[in-house]
């Protein structure tokens, strides 16, 4: 009996090494990583929050990081819902064209379309050239370089993370609700507003949320297309760690960072269990 | 408030696929009428037109004096009912009953007195509150059926609104929605493909095929006097045999009508109407048939008789099982005589497609 379970032991153990891989490897680093944030000068203190607190140019960054975050969500949900609808509304085989294109730029390298950018939009770019041939402009537009310029790579990054869900919640709507509402008196863009918005609202609710979320934590794009001028969390976190080789600072803002993520989902998961439960 | 409904010369075309062949129709004021047909037949086409989502590429229709074709949806003043029921599922059961008041700019007041009202109409008195998740399906048909009349449209459009629901409670429902139209007065118009449920509902039901309506006619007519041998095979089991089976015993040639002398006449033959007999009867105004039993099913309530008529046609009896009638039914093998009364069977021509390899 104890040799067939030693037996039968020896063959399930390997199964438990994926998770003591994903324990070892990501849990404990993850783990050992935010304890850090707690040790200043060798000894535990909150010193590295305590420097977030005071010095203003930390909550410029904070601050920052919410207002790029929430600029490029809320031209992702006006641009992106048409364009959602727009889809849902075309013949099948428009639909699935109109998709791959959202899809293919989607597959594209982050980097390279962060470069497209910083070609298109540069100094003596298409744009700018565009707008003087035509006489709009006299001198170039400060299109890289700059929050604007962020935020305009950073929208056309998330509006394939916006559309797909959106698109997908729509495809779930019951056309004959739409048609319901119109033959009991409602004119389309009533119709459109009290019975389609509402029912797409559940993936609006996860599309936008999904995109303040990811441009909460981007990087390179407001690395590249910023400049210099947009100075986001994530940037902050790599220059303590690059160039000051402090872990603690570093791990602190990681540590904000997540909390605030945390905070929002769970917040917006409260607020959506209260709306069901009206 | 009743309206007549005049349908004319309405034609509506999907690529090659005709739809809509030049159907004409006249409901009356206050009217049940069904539309009643195999899919594709062009029964939704014509709904879907008369509530304004299909566009007609010719025709018109009238709601009373009104030309609608060609108006929004949504000014067309008429209730419909959804085979999915499309309740609005972000609101309440009085939300979406009183939408279509609140559209019209009705004060909150006499909306929560309308929807009170319509909602004891179809015995769901105090549901305001309720969401349309926590109802059954039987609940939400008639919540749906409030929704459509309570603003009292010109007529009432229902697409298949009982084809979800099991069969004990579809009867059910069938009663009710019986009842609501004969306490409303209203004019409505229903789709349904189950004849049974046509032949009950109907003052009147039109069979459509092919986007052209077969024939518009009463329950009884329909099913007693089939205009042609398409009406007679979907509506109820029918049996088309050529007069020839039969011997004829002082049959009254004028009642057989103007087919008598057409060599492609057949008779309708429907298996209750066949009557057992002795060898020896010869009533007059009857057919006599001559059969072999093949087989007989019992099914509870009735028996059915499968037997093969002398020139090879198959003919089914249908009997009911009380201990007499069921007494007189041959055992299989044996030989039986089958009377049908002239007025249980009427002449078609019999223009169904033939199955086998010259057909088209």
């Amino acid at each position: 009996m104890a040799a067939a379970g030693r037996r039968r032991a020896a063959r399930v153990w390997p199964l438990a090494a994926p998770g003591v891989a994903l324990v070892s490897l990501v849990s404990l680093p993850f783990v050992w990583l935010s304890l850090l944030s707690f040790v200043a000068d060798g000894s535990l203190s909150l010193a590295n929050y305590a420097r977030m607190v005071e010095n203003p140019s930390y909550q410029t960054i904070v601050l920052k990081t919410l207002q790029l975050s929430a600029v490029v969500t809320i031209v992702v949900i006006a641009v992106g819902y048409p364009t959602a609808y727009f889809i849902h509304t075309r013949s099948r085989i428009t639909a699935t064209v109109l998709l791959a294109c959202v899809a293919i730029p989607f597959w594209t390298s982050l980097l390279v379309r962060t470069y497209a950018w910083m070609v298109i939009l540069q100094r003596n770019g298409i744009v700018n050239g565009w707008l003087q041939d035509i006489g709009l402009i006299e001198r170039p537009l400060r299109l890289s370089n700059s929050f604007l310029g962020t935020s305009i790579g950073m929208i056309h990054i998330m509006l394939p993370f916006f559309i797909f869900p959106l698109y997908s919640a729509m495809k779930q709507i019951d056309m004959d609700l739409v048609r319901a509402a119109r033959s009991l008196g409602a004119s389309r863009t009533k119709a459109f507003w009290q019975v389609f918005v509402p029912l797409s609202g559940p993936g609006l609710f996860a599309g936008s949320l999904l995109t303040f979320v990811l441009c909460l934590g981007f990087y390179v794009t407001p690395q590249l297309l910023g400049g210099g001028n947009v100075t986001v969390i994530s940037m902050k976190i790599q220059e303590n760690i690059t160039n000051y080789s402090d872990w603690g600072a570093a791990s602190a803002l990681g540590v904000v960072l997540l909390v605030v993520v945390a905070g929002l989902l769970l917040g917006v998961k409260k607020l959506g269990a209260r709306l069901e439960a009206q | 408030m009743a309206a007549i409904v005049t349908i004319s010369n309405l034609v509506k075309r999907y690529g090659n696929f005709t739809a809509l062949n030049d159907v004409s129709l006249t409901v009356g004021a206050g009217e049940f009428l069904t539309l009643l047909g195999p899919s594709g037949s062009g029964k939704t086409t014509l709904l879907m037109s008369l509530a304004g989502f299909a566009d007609p590429d010719s025709g018109s229709i009238k709601i009373g004096d009104r030309e609608i074709t060609g108006i929004e949806p949504n000014k067309r003043n008429i209730g419909m009912v959804f085979q999915s029921y499309a309740l609005f599922p972000h609101m309440t059961v009085g939300q979406n009953v009183a939408y279509p008041l609140k559209l019209r700019g009705m004060g909150r007041a006499d909306r929560e007195e309308h929807t009170r009202r319509v909602l004891s109409a179809v015995q769901m008195p105090g549901y305001e509150h309720r969401r349309i998740d926590q109802l059954s399906g039987g609940q939400r048909q008639r919540i749906a059926v409030a929704r459509a009349i309570v603003f009292e449209p010109d007529i009432i459009l229902m697409d298949e609104p009982l084809s979800a629901l099991d069969k004990k409670l579809r009867e059910e429902l069938q009663i009710e929605l019986k009842q609501l139209h004969r306490r409303l007065g209203s004019t409505i118009i229903y789709v349904t493909h189950d004849q049974k449920e046509a032949l009950t509902l109907s003052d009147r039901i039109a069979v459509m095929n092919h986007g052209t309506i077969a024939q518009i006619a009463r329950p009884q007519e329909m099913y007693e006097r089939p205009a042609s041998a398409f009406v007679a095979d979907f509506i109820g089991y029918s049996l088309l045999l050529p007069m020839a089976c039969g011997e004829p015993c002082s049959i009254d040639a004028a009642a057989l009508g103007p087919l008598r002398d057409d060599p492609r006449a057949v008779l309708v033959v429907r298996p209750e109407k066949l009557d057992i007999v002795a060898d020896q009867d010869r009533q007059p105004r009857h057919f006599y048939f001559t059969a072999q039993v093949q087989d007989i099913a019992y099914q509870g309530d009735i028996i059915m008789v499968y037997a093969r008529l002398r020139s090879g046609e198959n003919i089914v009896v249908r009997r009911d099982s009380r201990f007499a009638t069921s007494q007189a039914i041959p055992a299989v093998g044996a030989p039986m005589r089958l009377a049908l009364h002239q007025s249980d069977t009427s002449l078609v021509i019999d223009d169904r497609p033939r199955p086998g390899p010259q057909g088209s």
